[in-house]
């Protein structure tokens, strides 16, 4: 019982939080496009983005890394941009998902479908709680969480061994430990159970919105009838690959369903995907959605920082040579430029790393726990 | 060249499920109509993986984060999504027979990720081995929760600081991953059987107050007569208490004073 309190305290701010905090992105959006799975997804690149945002001032120009001040600043920020989100939907409100509308399941096969999936996601959450995976690098990262979470400081102490030390920069740009360490806070409970036994039930689904959000994209354009069956079986497929695609510990499923806490995972398997579902968007050039798209965009380059240092490169690599390719073959001359100007979080992240791996190539860069 | 095409096929792990992305590749780009798609499915796949097989990519990469994570840029790839899509694509006429094709197919391509060596049933929520919370708890009792440097053998330091911070290690994980030197290490890792005076001095120099050894490890000398105090069993490993922490804390207590 007392577990299942834990857990729904859990839920309040890995769940509720991020998902009301879709709000402000999706209300960029026409009313009618304003679907449920869009809520969610700009909901976590939005926590995401702006955690990374307060939290490298709060780490670089505070003596040991002042958690509870970025707890603090985080709460408020997250509330007014709740607050703002609300207020801008509340004119012309979501779309509601037409299974609440309807209240009937149109085509039989599409529900053993769902059902399967439904089964699938279940089967891998269920694994997830009662099943321990052992990684080396666990060592590192759950350490540092549980660290911040006892002691208050952000990447102070070596996690390894306890010493005190100076900032790592490569890994503490990326916060999603603290992340971790801020939800244990909230919902009182020991910060490893967070990690190893609560987070999957978030950040597994959370994968699966994004990949559904994908498929919905590509089925774009096919008759309702077809769609309607063609979207769960592209779920049954993806939850079967999951499952099944441990061909080697380098496959982004693989560390989904044995790392599911880590940065990398998180960057494999919900930053990647989001950035082709935005291309996929961008690609249709609805002029409703431009805004969107751009603020979504913006979320998603600050979003990368927070999951692994390397991912700001990738992601800034992949968006500007899709750009570059989608000018020529759609003759699209402004998209690369667009795409470019929503890059600058990760050129500033990466003028940030530079100076942490390079204090000499950024001289302008100075205080606080900046080598 | 030689390299890159390693990485490639310890990716691979010896399993079809690359090749399947392959296929389904080629089979979007011979009949993929949709332009828009064929740009993001076909089109920058292939240039990232071209861009992947190219050895200044190669070096560069590795001098930016070294070869080891080459892989990652694997990554970009949207392989589930295309063999998912490709899939129904294919079977959208008799998509029930399809499904089931497509499933077996992956199935047989695929490892089951639960078969995987380093997964096993957790003994608890914290998903760490019962021992190192039943280590911790027993130190964390004898020092009243106060912080305290206990040294572990190898195999159980990268679980101890995951469930309590307050138990500093004169070494951690990072012996496992390079090749450092650490004293402490050398003298309970480097021999066998370890010897008892060595290891004591290591101790010493360390400030430790806690040695968790394995009950069955075999010593050369006798720890008792070394100086330290045997406390307990705990799930195999035999706790020793070292009184030279002790004698350096008072020291450091009274220079407070």
């Amino acid at each position: 019982m007392n577990a299942l309190i834990k857990f729904m305290m859990f839920l309040i701010p890995a769940g509720v939080m991020p998902v009301l905090s879709g709000l402000l992105p999706v209300s960029f959006l026409p009313a009618r496009e304003r679907r449920f799975p869009l809520i969610i997804l700009g909901g976590y690149l939005s926590t995401f983005a702006l955690f990374e945002l307060l939290g490298l001032p709060v780490l670089i120009w505070t003596t040991s890394g002042d958690f509870q001040l970025l707890t603090l600043l985080f709460l408020c920020t997250d509330f007014l941009w709740i607050a703002a989100g609300i207020i801008r939907c509340r004119k012309d409100g979501i779309r509601i998902p037409r299974l609440l509308k309807e209240r009937s399941i149109p085509d039989p096969d599409a529900a053993v479908c769902w059902l399967i999936f439904a089964v699938l996601l279940s089967f891998e959450l269920w694994m997830s709680y009662t099943h321990a995976s052992f990684d080396g690098d666990d060592a590192y990262y759950v350490a540092q969480t549980l660290q911040t979470w006892q002691t208050g400081t952000m990447y102070y102490y070596v996690p390894y061994t306890g010493f005190t030390t100076i900032l790592d920069g490569r890994h503490a740009m990326a916060l999603m430990p603290m992340w971790i360490a801020f939800v244990a806070k909230l919902c009182g409970t020991h910060s490893t159970i967070v990690t190893h036994s609560m987070m999957p039930f978030v950040l597994i689904p959370l994968t699966d919105v994004c990949l559904y959000q994908c498929a919905v994209e590509l089925t774009r354009g096919q008759k309702s009838s077809r769609r309607r069956y063609q979207l769960p079986a592209v779920m049954v497929v993806l939850a079967v690959l999951q499952i099944f695609g441990n061909t080697s510990i380098y496959t982004p499923e693989t560390f989904l369903l044995m790392r599911t806490w880590q940065g990398k995972s998180l960057f494999a398997n919900f930053i990647l995907p989001m950035v082709f579902l935005m291309l996929l968007r961008m690609i249709r050039d609805s002029w409703e959605e431009k805004a969107w798209c751009c603020v979504m965009l913006i979320l998603l380059n600050t979003a990368a920082g927070f999951c692994t240092s390397l991912a700001p490169v990738l992601v800034t690599g992949v968006l500007i040579l899709a750009g570059i390719i989608i000018a020529i073959l759609k003759r699209k001359k402004r998209l690369p430029a667009v795409i470019l100007l929503t890059c600058i979080p990760c050129f500033l992240y990466l003028l940030l790393l530079l100076r942490m791996m390079n204090p000499g190539a950024v001289p302008f860069l100075k205080g606080g726990r900046l080598p | 060249m030689k390299g890159i095409l390693e990485i490639l096929n310890e990716y691979e792990g010896g399993r079809l499920l690359f090749l399947l992305y392959l296929l389904c590749l080629a089979y979007l780009a011979k009949n993929e109509k949709d332009r828009s798609r064929r740009i993001l499915l076909v089109f920058l796949p292939l240039l990232c993986l071209a861009a992947f097989l190219l050895p200044p990519v190669y070096w560069i990469y590795g001098k930016i984060d070294g070869v080891r994570t080459y892989y990652r840029l694997l990554w970009i790839l949207p392989m589930a999504l295309t063999i998912a899509y490709s899939g129904v694509k294919i079977f959208a006429a008799n998509l029930r027979t399809g499904l089931a094709v497509i499933c077996a197919l992956v199935v047989l391509s695929g490892q089951f990720v639960y078969s995987n060596e380093n997964i096993l049933k957790a003994e608890n929520r914290l998903h760490l081995p019962q021992m190192v919370l039943d280590i911790s708890d027993f130190l964390m009792n004898e020092t009243g929760g106060e912080e305290t440097m206990a040294a572990m053998p190898v195999g159980l330091v990268q679980f101890v600081r995951q469930y309590n911070v307050k138990i500093l290690m004169p070494y951690g994980r990072e012996m496992q991953m390079g090749s450092y030197y650490n004293e402490v290490y050398e003298a309970m890792e480097g021999t066998d059987p370890v010897n008892a005076s060595k290891l004591c001095e290591a101790l010493d120099r360390y400030d430790c107050e806690f040695l968790v050894i394995e009950a069955a490890k075999k010593v050369d000398g006798s720890l008792e007569k070394e100086g330290l105090t045997y406390l307990a069993d705990v799930d195999g490993y035999s706790i020793w208490y070292c009184p030279y922490a002790q004698e350096f804390r008072d020291a450091a207590a009274q220079y407070m004073d």
